[in-house]
């Protein structure tokens, strides 16, 4: 392997004060010349070190060559939409060595980190905690295709293509479905190796359908990255799917590290992991245990800049914050979206829609949205209604409203030739356009030949706010419709691989190729703007198939098209969990599967499993038979009622959750090893998972009756369910009985769970009811757990700290007490809690004895029943208010 | 906490004939109604906290899971709404129109309101009942004429299967008659063969038949490739569809057309066995009748030409000229034309009959009513009743 990287000292700026460096690397050539690339090294945002790498000259080399309008420098843009601001760059130290730059930083002595930039060859060794974690370019895979002209391209020995370079269809695509490509600028590949050391296990990257602990891809095609609408995906792939985040964690037990591959492109990634990893030439053992040591990862992008974050941390729960903090948090969603979401393609009319959302009243099943498909579009020309179907949307609208409920109605980005949308389109510049810069681009897709808006034209946006805004002929003056936005990677049925051509151009005249992975994000998020300036104080609910890194700042995903088998059950659960790992936990699968019809057993099972998912919605396909709950037989039917009734009564513990993430980038549907990454045990479980302390373990076979759970550490877990069944000791558990209408789920000690156990017809009714808490004390007689309560639907906590964030505890198993700890109990909804009253306590291994305690809020006094159960004690009806202290001894 | 006994308050969300159920005993407690074991003190009654697992201490609050609210709703009609509804912040007016669902001063009163859009709806209601049954009563009309009229054909039907029944026993006495011995061998030869020309006609049709059933189960197919080949979403890229495409568009590609040929073929081979058996007979029956040399072998026997012909329709049964038994043939004729139109008519009668037996609902409702109408509802169809509207 040539070593094709040098780096001139002479050229180096660094200041420490900006905490950035500029330096030169020089690519040689077959002839000994030399291209100039530009290297940019920044600490940023938590301490992660940036590289960046461009061309130099390209403008100049490429003059002349080039006819069409397309913008001749490489594309930076990526991270103006994957990062939510500008980061700031953070101060280092540094020294210059003959060899080797090194930069040092680090908030405290104890988390220092260093990186050490070799110059010839170079790379980089990034240390944390003076332990090596990050290898840049230790194999030499780094490269930067710079622009060479077809002419010198096809010239035999050609002084610009080195031996590594492949030549192949460098300047035409004999691929069937893209031979019109007319890649202006030849091949323009970016691409760089990065070894994580003393690590043996990788996740993140998604969307794929494999197994959340990636797989080395030695011997297969690598993770692709490339949004695609893919059909009918099969499990346990690395293909394509709808959205992709190119952010990748890595976890030992000492440390953990993120890699986050800033490119938009085409993305492929490949996965070697070794038995032994060389660094400096010594060996380094394999942890014992541990199946490798070293991952060795490759990320190939087709074009844009090379633009690369390294992160190391502690846990994966810091990392993910950091990533969190370049990219944005998942957004405080709408209380309703977190509740049930029933779904079809399609319902009919409004007489439907009315008709299903009463049933589920009519059998006191909770739900909270109905959701319209591409048919209430009258021709599929997205905000039109079809007039004989939906004559007065907005009745039907207020009808829903009524009971809370919410109607969530579906646009794509394509719009049928000849209609006022489409026409719009076109008239103001704002379509996806052909390769020459002229005209709109014209594919195929639902309604017949279509245009596509081009989001990333700021013009855009004036005019998407026109079509929801309030008055217009989609939405009028409701306040209980959201949206959908479907088939955004995007699909186009006549395109290659089912997408844009990418040669197509947007706006800056960027061609396709350069944003195809984040075109997606920028659709949605005109969507969620949109919305907001419709009604700046509701919360709109947007969900999203095609995403970017940054796409959780607005939306919720859900994993397309599966199939109701057994496997695609199975499959989401590791999908959703590594959505969680990616930074977007507002993440669900079609709950009974999009295609084909489930049985009872699957579909009690799939009801079971996707109470968990963050983002939970029941959809399937126009062909399937309907499967609304209440549709469903004996005794299945009441077992799905049990399961949706779990999650509505779990919906505290779920917004709290929620919260958290808000604030610091943590999963909801939490993998083992963020609970406990120091523990090997947990890096390859991917079937359960952790719901804050609620330990879950869904059942996702056929005919299954019991199940062996494993527990991540010697903690005591107690059946959520009975509290007389226990568990403890780290490692599997074998035996615990799941019949169809059981799911395990275990409650961990020291821990409070808050909850709302009546039923309503909607989450929106459920603001003012009484609360259930349950603590389960240690041995110490210790439990706490965190309440978060805010109005559910305005900005009110954002914008007014109208918000509580409480946090409950049990000491010494004698006194509990819960004390205000953020926002106030005096804000304009949080007043209104003071009729909100915990109505019970479930006290479980806290061995209080006595028939009565003594309840405490401000001045007041008061004693109310302790009741004696089997294994646990309940306090009855201490009618504290939720929004002031109150304490409660024991 | 005050004592709410004695109150309305406590007596929220019971129907006023179950009041005499929520009145606490000596002790100032209360029973659960469907488990008198379990007690709790009345003031826990409407406490917002479920003690009874029936849910019977908590009438007029959403505490329990199984509870039912009663809203008095005066004015109005009284009604029970599950305990879900109650106190979740939505005034259920449909069925609780007096508000009391909901804490005082949420929800208005609207039963007045809904008593008289009731007693509109009602005075509609009655109308559209009086013009339904005078459409009922018309319908049954025309289904009772209706049936009338196929009673008195069945009556007039059977009638002449009996004259016809009579005709062909006085025609089968006179065959008996008209057969002479020798003319009798010949007609059972005749008889004979005119089963195996039967039979090889029927198997002939019977190919016919077959090779059309194949010909349209072909066109069908290839209706149907031909739909999916241009009508298929490029979209999913299922390989399976687009081999199926491929195959079907280079199987049109090399396609010849149908060829009649193939059956002509086949009718010459089983009409030239025919001729042969043909051959075979007419000599031993003429064999036959010159060893009896009672009678004249000069014949003019039909050829097998004719009779094929016959059989097929080309010419009709009577031009087929043969010397002998004229009256007897004429009067087979007759027989088989008498018992064809037994049978026809035994079909109509038996057609009406069953149709007279046919259940049409109540008062033969629907004899009246055989159109339908079909509704296509976001792609799919709907059948109902024409004058009905939208059903589902």
């Amino acid at each position: 392997m040539p070593l094709r990287f040098l780096s001139k000292a002479l050229t180096i700026i660094q200041d420490d004060h900006l905490g950035k460096v500029n330096a030169v690397l020089l690519k040689e050539l077959n002839d000994g010349t030399y291209i100039d690339l530009a290297l940019n090294i920044s600490v940023i945002t938590d301490y992660s070190l940036r590289v960046q790498v461009d061309e130099i000259d390209r403008q100049l080399s490429i003059a002349g060559n080039i006819t069409s309008p397309v913008t001749e420098t490489r594309y930076n843009e990526t991270s103006y939409w994957a990062f939510k601001e500008s980061p700031q760059n953070i101060a280092f130290k540094h020294s210059l060595q003959s060899d080797m730059l090194s930069l040092q930083y680090g908030h405290d002595n104890d988390h220092q980190y260093k990186a050490e930039i070799f110059l010839y060859p170079f790379k980089i060794n990034l240390f944390y905690r003076n332990v090596l974690q990050l290898v840049l370019n230790e194999g030499n895979l780094l490269n930067v295709e710079h622009y060479r002209s077809r002419k010198s391209e096809e010239k035999e020995d050609s002084r610009d293509v080195l031996p590594e370079e492949s030549t192949f269809d460098a300047y035409n695509d004999e691929f069937k479905d893209s031979k019109g490509d007319t890649l202006p600028f030849g091949p323009e590949s970016v691409a760089a190796d990065i070894d994580l050391i003393g690590f043996s296990h990788v996740y993140g990257i998604p969307e794929h359908a494999d197994s959340l602990s990636l797989k080395d891809t030695s011997d297969t095609e690598p993770y692709r990255l490339f949004n695609v609408d893919i059909f009918e995906y099969p499990v346990q792939s690395k293909y394509p799917m709808y959205g992709s985040i190119p952010f990748m964690v890595g976890v030992k037990p000492e440390a953990s590290v993120g890699i986050f591959w800033v490119n938009s492109a085409d993305t492929y990634v490949d996965i070697t992991k070794t038995a032994l990893s060389y660094v400096d030439d010594k060996a380094i053992d394999p942890i014992e245990g541990v199946d490798f040591s070293s991952v060795s990862t490759h990320w190939m992008s087709e074009n844009g800049i090379l633009d690369v974050i390294l992160i190391a941390k502690d846990t994966p729960s810091e990392v993910s914050s950091c990533y969190g903090a370049l990219t944005g948090y998942v957004e405080l969603p709408n209380i309703f979206s977190l509740g049930y979401h029933q779904s079809r393609w399609n319902y009919n009319d409004e007489k439907d829609v009315l008709s299903v959302a009463n049933s589920f009243d009519e059998h006191e099943i909770p739900c909270d949205a109905i959701w319209l498909d591409i048919d209430y579009a009258d021709g599929k020309k997205y905000f039109t209604w079809k007039p004989d179907m939906f004559p007065e949307p907005e009745r039907m609208e207020a009808k829903l409203n009524e009971t809370g409920k919410k109607l969530v109605v579906i646009v794509d980005p394509h719009f049928k030739t000849g209609y006022e949308i489409s026409d719009q389109l076109m008239k103001r510049g704002i379509a996806i356009r052909n390769s020459d810069g002229k005209d709109a681009y014209k594919g195929h897709c639902w309604p017949g030949e279509s245009v596509w808006i081009d989001t990333l034209n700021p013009n855009s946006q004036e005019y998407w706010e026109e079509l929801f805004s309030n008055g217009s002929n989609l939405l009028g003056y409701s306040t209980n419709v959201h949206l959908w936005n479907d088939m955004n990677e995007p699909s186009i049925f006549n395109g290659p691989e089912t997408s844009a051509p990418k040669d197509l151009l947007h706006y800056g005249n960027w061609e396709h190729r350069s944003v195809h992975n984040l075109f997606g994000l920028t659709y949605h998020e005109a969507t969620y703007r949109s919305l907001v300036a419709r009604n700046p104080s509701i919360r709109p609910f947007v969900l999203t198939r095609s995403f970017f890194a940054g796409s959780q700042r607005t939306c919720a995903m859900w994993t397309g098209d599966n199939i109701a088998k057994w496997e695609y059950l199975r499959e989401s659960i590791r999908m959703c969990l590594t959505m969680n790992v990616a930074g977007f936990p507002f993440a669900g699968a079609d709950v009974g599967g999009f295609f084909h019809n489930p049985d009872s057993e699957l579909l009690v099972r799939w009801y079971q499993t996707g109470i968990w998912y963050p983002f939970f919605r029941a959809h399937s396909h126009i062909d399937s038979r309907r499967r609304e709950p209440y549709l469903i037989e004996q005794p299945y039917q009441s077992y799905i009622r049990e399961a949706l009734l779990l999650r509505y009564k779990l919906m505290p513990l779920l917004y709290t959750q929620f919260r958290k993430s808000y604030k610091s980038g943590m999963p909801i549907l939490k993998p083992l090893f963020y609970d406990r990454p120091e523990n090997p045990g947990t890096y390859s479980i991917d079937d359960e998972f952790f719901l804050e302390n609620l330990l879950v373990k869904p059942i996702m076979a056929q005919n299954q009756t019991s199940v062996s759970m494993y527990l991540p550490d010697d903690r005591k877990y107690y059946n959520f369910f009975n509290f007389t069944e226990t568990l403890q000791g780290e490692g599997y558990h074998d035996g615990i009985r799941a019949a169809l209408n059981e799911v395990p789920v275990y409650l961990r000690e020291g821990s409070m769970i808050p909850t709302k156990e009546r039923y309503r017809r909607s989450a929106k009714l459920m603001t003012y009811d009484p609360y259930t808490l349950y603590f389960a004390t240690d041995e110490n007689g210790n439990a706490k757990g965190q309440l978060y309560v805010d109005d559910g639907e305005s900005f009110g906590y954002r914008d007014n700290g109208d918000y509580l964030e409480l946090e409950m505890s049990v000491e010494r198993g004698s006194r509990i007490q819960s004390k205000v700890v953020g926002g106030s109990g005096n804000g304009l909804f949080t007043s209104t809690l003071d009729s909100v009253r915990v109505e019970r306590i479930i006290l479980i291994n806290c061995n209080a004895t006595g028939n009565s305690v003594t309840v405490q809020q401000g001045e007041q006094r008061w004693a109310v029943d302790l009741i004696e159960e089997n294994g646990y004690n309940i306090i009855r009806n201490p009618a504290v208010s939720i929004n002031k202290d109150w304490a409660i001894t024991l | 906490m005050a004592s709410l006994v004695g109150s309305t308050a406590v007596l929220k969300g019971v129907a006023p004939k179950n009041y005499p159920l929520y009145v606490p005993d000596k002790d100032g407690n209360f029973h659960c109604l469907n488990d008198s074991t379990i007690v709790i003190s009345f003031d826990r009654v409407n406490d917002d906290y479920c003690d009874c697992p029936d849910g019977s201490d908590e009438p007029g609050t959403s505490a329990c899971s199984n509870g039912k609210f009663y809203c008095a709703n005066e004015g109005f009609k009284p009604h029970y709404i599950p305990s879900s509804w109650v106190n979740d912040g939505v005034c259920d007016y449909q069925s609780c129109c007096d508000g009391s669902d909901e804490t005082e001063g949420v929800c208005a009163n609207r039963c007045k309101e809904l008593q008289e859009e009731f007693e509109l709806r009602d005075r509609e209601m009655e109308e559209t009942v009086v013009r339904g049954l005078e459409l009922r009563q018309k319908i049954a009309e025309k289904s009772r004429q209706q049936r009338l009229t196929l009673q008195n054909e069945v009556k007039v039907m059977d009638k002449q299967i009996e004259q016809l029944e009579c005709s062909l026993k006085q025609l089968k006495a006179d065959k008996e008659l008209a057969g002479s011995e020798g003319e009798k061998q010949v007609e059972l030869t005749f008889q004979k063969y005119g089963e195996m020309l039967n039979e090889a006609s029927s198997k002939a049709e019977a190919q016919f038949m077959a090779l059309d059933e194949h010909r349209k189960r072909i066109e069908a197919l290839e209706a149907i490739l031909g739909k999916m080949n241009d009508d298929y979403n490029h979209n999913f890229n299922d390989p399976a569809v687009k081999l199926a495409a491929q195959s079907y568009q280079e199987y049109v590609a090399s396609r010849a057309d149908m060829k009649d040929e193939d059956k002509n073929d086949e009718m010459k081979a089983i009409f030239g066995d025919l001729e042969g058996l043909f051959v075979t007979a007419k000599a031993q029956i003429a064999e036959k009748l010159s060893m009896s040399g009672d009678e004249s072998p000069k014949k003019s026997w039909p050829s097998a030409k004719d009779l094929v012909d016959a059989f097929l329709g080309v010419r009709r049964n009577d031009e087929i000229q043969n010397d002998v038994g004229r009256s007897l043939i004429e009067i087979e004729t007759a027989i088989e034309d008498t018992e064809k139109r037994m049978k026809d008519a035994q079909r109509q009668v038996n057609e009406k009959k069953a149709d007279l037996e046919k259940s049409y609902g109540p008062e033969d409702l629907l004899r009246s009513k055989t159109d339908c109408t079909t509704n296509k509802i976001a792609g799919y169809n709907y059948k109902g009743e024409k004058d009905a509207g939208t059903g589902q």
